[in-house]
């Protein structure tokens, strides 16, 4: 009998379980996302992203007492495929998001109901050009701008010291692979390994994207279709193969690797987006006074340019139950002046919202950087940014342009082979 | 002689390679980041424990994750084997018609993958306003072919005759289940119990569906949320919170795994 009672009683147990699962059901849906009662506002955002947000929460609430705000922090892929099963149901969703600047358009593409037109609340003047352009869709605003990456290069003054090398010298990529070539010879790093100029992911297509972009192109035109064999592109690529070739590249092939070149102090230069300051502090806290920050060198005969990679931006779905008091409240947290400074000292968000550079902050010396005024330096090539059209194809052509670039780093290809055959693929894959 | 050595050599450098990911991963929660990326990295244990520790709990409610995670593993078990267990019973041992239209049913539900059912399943679960609940995320896996396939298939090899025999003595059907046929497939059970655990444990995706407020997530969507900055990650503390969340299911599996390599094997061969 003992066996029975056994199972009788983790059955019993197993069925009270459940019972209590299904109460619990009750309680726990009240913070769920739907509750539509016209003053909760629930958010889904990253990391910093996500305390900047409540702090302007607290701000918006001195102003609008009945409104209640409901934070749920989220990862990037967690939003992503929140996303992909809310939107096609229209059910459970947030009332603000934050997504990625390159991911707004695509997402907009594929529901294109799915965010709120924010037209009326953005002034397309007062945001940098190549923000409006990712949260722009279907020919409407469907996302806010937030933070930019305006890229521009990093490099270690000590390190330039030593090989006797300008910064200032290096206007063009030429003179950045002669001063590389100096560098490389020269300069060990504390552990004695050689120093390389900068890191490439031969895997992967970031330093050609980077370099695509400054260089005014871009994966596809204003009208979706594939130019990812431009002659802008070209010249990027062969000019990626010339860095790469010339033996001054220091290899990643992850993220990890590439905070590591930093940890280790490989290379003596970074081209990178603005954020990059907060994790160069981070893993690098004894590199302080070492680093300094220029313009991203140009093309030969071209003039300066910057380029971007990364920020992201928020979206209201338009099921929102609470469209217009969310409308209101993005509007306020992003371009409230104090707001803005206070999320770029804090958390290093760097805004696109252009009359926030009039504050003091921004022209103010960093002691890491050597007492440089380098955020001047974000400021001045962000503003010369193009805007860059995205469309939903953006991820397959990025996974697919990596192969390509690794062909041409790794396997030697010939590099307007390599990009006519990636344009093929790709035409083929999207249809136009 | 050589040939032994070469075995053990050969047996030596696989569980080193097996192992290390996993001390890596241990030594690395008491490291600090510097010297996790650092080339080499440090590979002994660090003095960070502690501080990793603190920041750990400030991102992340470990002990409210903790409590959720063995919570849906340990309710979604128990219910996988009494109904698993009846279900592969039935099949395996009872005669009524309809049953092999029944069994190629279950069996074709395996083919079907899990990603085409996320929305009609997140749009059911909306609909019965059940989203954000324990039992949102343990009754889809309820529905599992394969526990169903793995008990049928050990019952099978259960002598017909000792059943009969049960029932000439006047045992119940019920008792037959409960006293004769479940005592003597217990490595079967303990591997559909370690299987369930593990499954429901790194249940990932559809609780980061149906899962709305850090209050219900469980280790694997924590651990997501933990890793979601794309452009400064906190390796050590992340490495922390996944050794945590790996510690239980080792300790499981070290307990478990005879009956766990001898209940797999258990369906294989049929006389």
């Amino acid at each position: 009998m003992k066996k029975v009672k056994m199972f009788a009683s983790a059955a019993a147990v197993a069925a009270a379980a459940m019972l209590a699962l299904t109460a619990c059901g009750g309680g726990g849906s009240s913070a769920s996302a739907e509750s539509g009662d016209g003053n909760t506002i629930t958010v889904w955002a990253w990391d910093v992203a996500l305390k900047q947000l409540q702090a302007a929460a607290e701000k918006f609430k001195e102003t609008h007492p009945d409104v209640e705000f409901t934070f749920e922090e989220m990862g990037t892929d967690q939003i992503y495929t929140k996303l992909a099963t809310t939107l096609s149901t229209g059910k459970g969703l947030a009332d603000v998001i934050q997504i990625e600047g390159e991911q707004v358009s695509g997402y907009a593409t594929k529901y294109p109901d799915g965010f709120a037109d924010l037209s009326d609340i953005v002034n397309e003047d007062d945001f940098l050009d190549v923000k409006i352009g990712e949260v722009s869709a279907n020919g409407k605003i469907v996302g806010f701008p937030w933070d930019a990456g305006p890229v521009a290069l990093f490099y270690r003054r000590d390190y330039f010291e030593q090989a006797g090398v300008n910064a200032e010298d290096i206007k063009t990529w030429d003179d950045f692979i002669e001063a590389g070539k100096k560098i490389t010879e020269t300069c060990t790093t504390p552990s004695g390994e050689p120093v390389k100029m900068l890191p490439i992911a031969p895997n992967g297509s970031n330093f050609w994207k980077l370099i695509l972009t400054e260089n005014g192109g871009s994966f596809f035109d204003a009208e979706g279709n594939t130019i990812v064999n431009s002659p802008e592109a070209l010249e990027a690529m062969e000019m990626a193969k010339k860095i790469y070739d010339a033996g001054i590249a220091q290899n990643y092939s992850d993220w990890a690797e590439y905070e590591g070149v930093v940890v280790n102090e490989n290379v003596a230069t970074i081209p990178e987006a603005v954020w990059m300051i907060g994790t160069i502090k981070d893993k690098g806290p004894d590199q302080s006074g070492k680093w300094g920050v220029i313009d991203l060198p140009a093309f030969p005969g071209k003039d300066p340019a910057g380029s971007t990679n990364g920020g992201a931006n928020l979206v209201i779905p338009s099921t929102s139950p609470n469209l217009d008091i969310a409308k209101e409240f993005v509007e306020f947290a992003l371009t409230d002046q104090q707001l803005q400074v206070d999320g770029f000292v804090n958390y290093g968000l760097f805004p696109s919202y252009i009359p926030v550079y009039d504050d003091p902050t921004f022209s103010e010396p960093d002691e890491f950087f050597g007492g440089q005024k380098i955020y001047e330096t974000f400021i001045k090539l962000g503003q010369t940014v193009p805007s860059v059209n995205y469309t939903e194809n953006f991820n397959e052509a990025l996974s697919a342009a990596g192969s390509a670039c690794s062909k041409v780093y790794l396997e030697g290809e010939d590099p307007k082979t390599a990009l006519d055959e990636l344009q093929n693929d790709l035409v083929s894959k999207f249809g136009k | 002689m050589i040939k032994k050595i070469c075995v053990y050599f050969l047996l030596i450098l696989a569980a080193f390679l097996s192992l290390f990911p996993f001390y890596f991963m241990f030594v690395s929660g008491t490291n600090s980041n510097q010297a996790i990326l650092a080339a080499p990295p440090r590979l002994i244990p660090g003095d960070m424990l502690a501080q990793n520790f603190s920041v750990l709990v400030e991102k992340m409610d470990i002990f409210r994750v903790a409590f959720n995670t063995l919570f849906l593993s340990v309710v979604f078990v128990l219910l996988a084997v009494i109904l698993f267990s009846s279900a592969g019973y039935v099949l395996a041992k009872y005669e009524f018609k309809g049953k092999g239209i029944i069994f190629g049913f279950i069996m074709v539900s395996m083919m079907i993958p899990a990603q085409v059912m996320y929305v009609p399943l997140f749009q059911m679960f909306v609909s019965a306003g059940m989203t954000n609940t324990y039992a949102a995320v343990i009754l889809p896996s309820l529905a599992n072919a394969f526990g169903i396939f793995l008990m049928r298939q050990n019952m099978m090899n259960f002598p017909t005759a000792l059943i009969e025999a049960a029932r000439i003595d006047g045992y119940t059907e019920f008792q037959i289940f409960t006293h004769i046929v479940l005592p003597n497939v217990k490595p079967a059970l303990s591997a559909l119990v370690i299987y369930m655990f593990t499954t429901m444990w790194n249940n990932f995706m559809w609780p980061l569906i149906v899962l709305e407020t850090k209050d219900m997530y469980n280790f694997p969507v924590a651990l997501a949320v933990l890793d979601g900055n794309p452009t400064n990650k906190d390796f050590a503390v992340i490495l922390l919170a996944t050794s945590i969340a790996t510690l239980p299911i080792l300790f499981i599996f070290m307990v478990f795994q005879k009956q766990f390599v001898a209940g797999v094997m258990g369906g294989a061969v049929k006389e």
